[in-house]
């Protein structure tokens, strides 16, 4: 592992943590019934979520710089999932259902087959 | 019917994260850029335009899924972002790379069929519950 690469790496797991913790956010407002459009998009839950978006596309091109593949930044991202189906457990109760957790492996394996044979 | 109707939320959902896997392209030429040079920010800027289209488009579709099988579905952003790689950044296709894209890809479609009908509930009983994703009794009617 090159050291460009365990920037990149480090980066992208602290960028993918905050976007998760947007999708949460935003996913907060989703479920809640406004009475007007622009109200779905103009109130402190989805305002606040991409915020926190917005920081995490800097540390996104941050993490292109030290990515000597293109590539990487992509697959590197996947790391949101897990935290995302994580998260959604803790704060919304959404099952972990077994195809759930199984296309989770797949997901994860497949980033590995990606490193390992490609 | 009730299936149709969820494929073509997930087509919906899909092409949404092929617009999203566009802004991966002005990231990815921002960051070869001085910061804040003129190319930079155009580059920056061309992102938040993508980033906010793709935003306006989200948030409406994902009242139809739970956030965790919503965001499984952006894994496909790597099959887009294979083809950006090698048309625009001379990067290298392997059958290594494509065997784990396609494992990937496997994943994606095995957590939009497990779904039991959990996130696809209407949205009002989804609101007047209050919580998303709220368990239903066998797996939900829908």
């Amino acid at each position: 592992m090159t050291r460009g690469f365990g920037i990149c790496l480090i980066i992208m797991i602290v960028c993918e943590l905050i976007s998760a913790a947007s999708q949460m956010l935003l996913k907060k407002s989703a479920g809640i019934s406004y009475g007007s459009w622009i109200r779905e998009y103009v109130n402190p839950w989805v305002i606040s979520g991409y915020l926190l978006l917005f920081a995490a596309m800097f540390l996104t091109i941050k993490a292109y710089a030290y990515a000597d593949q293109y590539m990487h930044v992509p697959m590197l991202e996947t790391f949101g999932y897990i935290f995302v189906l994580i998260m959604g457990r803790i704060f919304y109760k959404e099952k972990l259902t077994r195809p759930r957790i199984l296309g989770m492996a797949l997901i994860l394996s497949g980033i590995l087959v990606y490193y390992a044979l490609g | 019917m009730k299936s149709y109707g969820r494929i073509r939320q997930v087509l919906i959902l899909q092409a949404i994260i092929f617009v999203y896997s566009v802004n991966s392209i002005a990231a990815k030429l921002a960051s070869g850029q001085e910061a804040f040079s003129g190319l930079f920010l155009l580059y920056c800027g061309l992102e938040v335009l993508v980033l906010g289209i793709y935003a306006i488009l989200w948030q409406q579709a994902i009242k139809h899924f739970d956030i965790s099988v919503a965001y499984a579905n952006k894994a496909m952003v790597l099959l887009w972002g294979l083809l950006w790689g090698v048309v625009f950044f001379g990067d290298r296709v392997s059958a290594g790379k494509l065997a784990g894209i396609a494992m990937v890809i496997a994943g994606v479609i095995l957590i939009n069929r497990g779904e039991h009908g959990n996130g696809a509930e209407s949205n009002t009983a989804r609101e007047e519950e209050g919580a998303a994703g709220e368990d239903l009794p066998g797996g939900g009617r829908s």
